[in-house]
């Protein structure tokens, strides 16, 4: 463990094969589903033997850009993803979800408790200041710190104590081994920054002194960002992109007119149906990739009807996944059992999970069985914002009126909905999860019982609680795989969460722009390797 | 005429301290605050975490002490700094403003461009011209904007691909590119008053016409233009400008919706990221702005009637 070949082998840019190989999870995906996409919608990131060449600028546009760039305090993936241009950790997780070493050379582990990190020598800040050891320890300390209010405070939870050992060594004791330790250290919430940075706490929330292969050189809040090569980049030659623009564009109509003008570079899409507008123009290069989000229909278990697990099963085998796949989802995405196919190693394949199969019938006996007679009233949230969301509620709305429910749909914003999860008052909700890349982390908050898991559908079993807990131990990754499998067949089994579809990642781009990888949580990570070909 | 400048001044010191208020009230009773937005909905959110943040944002002081504050701030010019960026609510606004007030005053222009002359000829040539301008007003009112503008959108960026540049260019850096970006938004913006100010010319026209004073002016001998400009118009624009007044607080509203589907880095964009975001002083700070532009406008324009028509004195 610990070597540095992956970032090195990262390094020659991706080669035709090794994107097949990344992309092949959706050949699968689409043979199981049925849909057809033609082949260069998925492949073309870069001409084999291509050498990336250094220089030029691209703008991005993106519907929605953060209004603070605070490392350790902004949450929603959305305006995270561009972090990684800027900010980096000790670890950073592949594009084949493996943990490799970034601002550590390498680590040693010592015992299942013990870690020592040798840092990589020579990383110069954005300031200009040499990183060592003890900038290490402050990043790390503030998102623990409960004072610092981080929402990744939780995933750090593990470590015991953080012991500089010299200036570029550093002890982490945890409390008890983590399968997800250093996973966790690469998690969004996180970015080494210079011990001296923080003096009130707010400096950080519009200027950035990260390690990172750019630098912030603008930044105006929900409306532009402007990075710039960092040419005291620690990996000598990347990036090869002068500067990168993103441009906040709300409106999704804009973006497709914007590319087609020339205007703008690139686009990730958050909406099927726009991707829809440009994916046959060959004039840009349009990539679809597996991702790890999930569209799933969240029930309430401890709220009538859904408390009772006969009718949860009901609720799945009433939705036909497929149809809203196909409607809400545009056909762009994956059907999935309980984990996304993008998590190639942890997920479950549909046909060997229960209760996935649409079966009206059945569904209308379980009612039956739990003594309710039709039509059974359920209401179900939409989040406010999310156009797939809203969609998806239309199909699963018309599927579940077909087998004795009267769903009535509820619309709030997402203030109230969050509010209401921690208040513990949320009824069952059309939700958007992931960015997860271990089971671990995609199961323990939402269904270890408390008081480890703090979760909003209000759901437990303590035979699940203890496969968590073991996974979570246990640091064989086959060993791991198996207690996995079976949680995910329990939780198949009593679907208090009813996963729809994972929706692809979309990228449009201009054709100029060479070596584009696509990262399986849609963060940006791509952009290191990207170059401009005139 | 000096008391009443400074009675209305009064008067709009009370009410702006009245809007504080509501503000200030009103965005603390939606739901869900900068806390929740702020960490998203995949946070591990624990009881610490949520009151580390509040007290971040000094969201764990009672209401009065936090609106106390807010208003000392207030009163010594300062409107705050915003929660998410750390930027001056002031600063923040002032560099959005130049935006929308140039949306503001291009879509009034158009509106006075298109509405008097469709007014007047709606009020001269009765018939087959009359009927023409009572549909296109009818119309102008009954579309919403945001519909109108994503049909604009729709058939000169999609299908007619003349495409505006998406980046924000100030007329001073290139008149023409920057006309370019504004033409869509204005047009969209002035359409619904533009309707609103040709039926309040006619009308206003139609009446006037019927007065003696115009008869007399007929009967001296004079053109018909001059009749029509000089004697007529003049006296019929107290009700228009009145009613262009009333259309500037529709505009201030409209500003928010047009740049949302423009993608407009204006006033109104700010607002709308503030709200969804909870940053309250940003929010505050907006709509205390926009009110307070609103009452000046109106002060303006009531008196402007003093100088359009003599007659009428304040006191």
């Amino acid at each position: 463990m610990g070597s540095d070949d992956s970032y090195a082998r990262d390094r020659m840019g991706v080669t035709r094969r090794e994107f097949l190989k990344a992309a092949g999870g959706v050949g699968v995906g689409l043979a199981v589903t049925g849909l057809g996409v033609p082949r260069h919608l998925w492949t073309a990131a870069a001409a084999p033997g291509a050498t990336p060449r250094r220089g030029g600028q691209i703008t991005f546009g993106s519907a929605a850009l953060p209004a603070s760039i605070e490392p350790h305090l902004e949450g929603a993936d959305i305006y995270q993803r561009r972090k990684p241009l800027f900010y980096e950790t000790l670890t950073w997780v592949d594009f084949d979800l493996v943990p490799r070493p970034m601002l550590a050379e390498r680590w040693e582990e010592r015992s299942p408790t013990e870690y020592i990190f040798h840092l990589r020598r020579g990383v110069k800040f954005h300031n200009g200041k040499e990183m060592d050891a003890e900038d290490v320890k402050y990043s790390y300390e503030r998102v623990l710190d409960p004072k610092t209010g981080s929402g990744g405070r939780g995933d750090l939870i593990m470590i015991r104590s953080i012991d500089v050992v010299d200036r570029y060594t550093l002890r982490f004791t945890l409390h008890e081994p983590n399968a997800t330790f250093l996973i966790n250290l690469a998690g969004k919430y996180n970015a080494v920054i210079p011990k001296d940075a923080v003096r009130t706490g707010r400096e950080l929330q519009q200027a950035a002194v990260g390690t990172g292969p750019f630098r912030v050189e603008g930044f105006e809040p929900n409306r532009r960002l402007v990075l710039r090569r960092f040419d005291d980049y620690w990996d000598r030659g990347r990036p090869y992109l002068d500067g990168i623009t993103f441009q906040a564009i709300p409106d999704e109509s804009s973006l497709v007119a914007g590319l087609r003008a020339g205007q703008i570079d690139m686009v990730q899409f958050e909406s099927g149906a726009n991707f829809q507008l440009v994916r046959h123009l060959r004039a840009l290069n349009n990539i679809q990739a597996p991702g790890i989000r999930w569209v799933v229909l969240d029930l309430a278990g401890d709220m009538e009807p859904t408390k009772n697990p006969d009718v949860r099963r009901a609720v799945a085998l009433a939705i036909d996944r497929d149809a809203v796949l196909r409607i809400a989802g545009n056909g762009l995405g994956q059907r999935l059992g309980v984990l996304p196919p993008a998590m190639t190693f942890w997920a479950m394949p549909v046909d060997r999970l229960p209760n996935q199969k649409r079966d009206v019938a059945r569904a209308r006996e379980l009612l039956q069985r739990a003594g309710l007679r039709p039509p059974v009233p359920l209401t179900i949230r939409n989040i406010v914002g999310f156009p797939s969301l809203a969609a998806s509620i239309q199909v699963i709305a018309d599927n579940l009126r077909e087998a004795g429910f009267e769903v009535k749909v509820e619309t709030v914003d997402i203030g109230v909905w969050i509010k209401d999860w921690i208040a513990r008052q949320s009824p069952s909700t059309v939700n958007e999860w992931g960015g997860f890349v271990d089971p671990d982390q995609a199961f323990y908050r939402h269904y270890r019982q408390p008081p480890q898991g703090v979760d909003f559908r209000r759901w437990g079993n303590p035979e699940v609680d203890r496969l968590l807990d073991e996974g979570r131990r246990t640091l064989d990754r086959n060993r791991r795989k198996a207690i996995y499998d079976r949680v995910q067949t329990m939780l198949a089994d009593d679907p208090i969460s009813v996963p729809l579809y994972a929706p692809h990642l979309l990228y449009s781009l201009n054709r100029k722009i060479q070596g584009f990888r696509p990262y399986p949580t849609g963060f940006l990570y791509g952009l290191r390797f990207v170059w401009i070909e005139e | 005429m000096r008391a009443y400048v400074l009675r209305r001044l009064l008067a709009m010191l009370a009410t702006l301290l009245g809007v504080s208020l509501i503000v200030f009230g009103l965005m603390r009773l939606i739901p869900g605050t900068v806390v929740e937005q702020l960490l998203g909905q995949s946070a591990l959110i624990t009881e610490e975490t949520l009151r580390s943040l509040r007290v971040f944002f000094g969201l764990d002081r009672p209401w009065y002490v936090q609106f106390g504050e807010w208003a000392w701030g207030l009163l010594r010019g300062d409107l705050g700094h915003s929660w998410r960026s750390d930027r001056p609510v002031a600063a923040l606004i002032l560099s959005r403003l130049p935006v929308s007030a140039e949306l503001a005053v291009l879509s009034v222009a158009w509106s006075l461009i298109i509405g008097i002359p469709l007014g007047i000829v709606g009020a001269v040539r009765r018939g087959s011209a009359d009927g023409f301008v009572r549909i296109v007003s009818t119309l102008g009112l009954s579309v919403p904007a945001f519909w109108q503008g994503t049909l604009l959108i729709l058939l000169f960026s999609v299908y007619l691909q003349w495409m505006p540049s998406l980046q924000w260019i100030p007329f001073t850096q290139d008149p023409l590119g920057n006309l370019s970006i504004m033409a869509l938004p204005a047009l969209t913006l002035g359409t619904a008053t533009a309707a609103m100010i040709s039926r309040m010319t006619r009308s206003a026209m139609l009446d006037v016409l019927g007065q003696d004073y115009v008869r007399t002016a007929r009967a001296k001998g004079l053109g018909p233009q001059r009749v029509l400009l000089r004697h007529a118009l003049r006296n019929a624009l107290i009700p228009i400008i009145t009613v262009a007044g009333v259309q500037m607080g529709y505009i201030l509203g409209g500003i928010v919706v047009v740049e949302d589907v423009f993608s407009l880095p204006g006033v109104g964009r700010l607002l709308l990221d503030a709200i969804f975001q909870r940053d309250y002083p940003v929010v505050q700070g907006t709509i205390l702005v926009g009110a307070a532009l609103f009452m000046l406008l109106n002060f303006t324009v009531d008196l402007l009637y003093a100088v359009i028509d003599p007659r009428i004195q304040y006191q």
